[in-house]
């Protein structure tokens, strides 16, 4: 059962990495044309989001989180940073494409971030202190990384 | 700036595609790793 955890994970990790890495060196790198939004609603907000900068930055989240993923490094953080992109993509490929294909990779990078948040949920379990008390950057550098 | 007017949707596919196969290499990889430490320690035993 352990094994089956650990290679479940492993191949949504590499998995969802790869896809956001691949998608962020096409974008800086057009090795294929960008892929836009069927839907004329998708597509309008992809060239705000454009116009905007927003995509840009979007696409340099995939990279960062992208390698994180794939290179098993800084993982807890890189799914953090891929969550927004991962949630965009979710809404607009699940609820607004028209296309099967989109709707079905939309849908399997949620389910697959979801699955890796609960596998890394460890790491993230101080995040659900209800009464959480400062404890500063400052302060816990010149503690040499100790609180209090 | 990014042409929308030739944009592809079916790019999505080239991107599952790397995806999937990197995720399946990698998974690959590390079973028979798995594996091989598994046998090792067993003939190990054995001796």
């Amino acid at each position: 059962m352990q094994y089956v955890e650990k290679y479940l994970l492993l191949f949504a990790r590499v998995y969802l990495g790869a896809f956001n890495l691949a998608s962020g060196i096409n974008f800086f790198f057009h090795v294929w044309p960008q892929p836009i939004p069927a839907d004329p609603l998708g597509a309008a907000y992809m060239d705000v989001t454009l116009k905007l900068g927003l995509f840009q930055f979007a696409k340099v989240l995939e990279l960062v989180g992208g390698f994180c993923l794939v290179a098993d490094a800084w993982v807890p953080f890189g799914l953090v940073l891929l969550f927004p992109v991962t949630v965009t993509i979710f809404i607009m490929n699940v609820f607004f494409s028209p296309m099967v294909h989109v709707v079905i990779s939309g849908a399997r990078n949620f389910a697959f971030h979801c699955l890796l948040f609960g596998g890394y949920f460890g790491y993230y379990r101080g995040m659900l202190s209800a009464a959480a008390a400062p404890r500063p950057l400052w302060r816990t550098l010149t503690k040499g990384g100790r609180h209090g | 700036m990014v042409d929308l007017t030739s944009a592809n949707p079916l790019v999505m596919t080239h991107f599952e595609l790397i995806a999937a196969v990197t995720a399946t290499c990698v998974l690959l990889i590390a079973v028979a790793t798995d594996l091989w430490h598994a046998y090792r320690s067993r003939s190990r035993r054995l001796d």
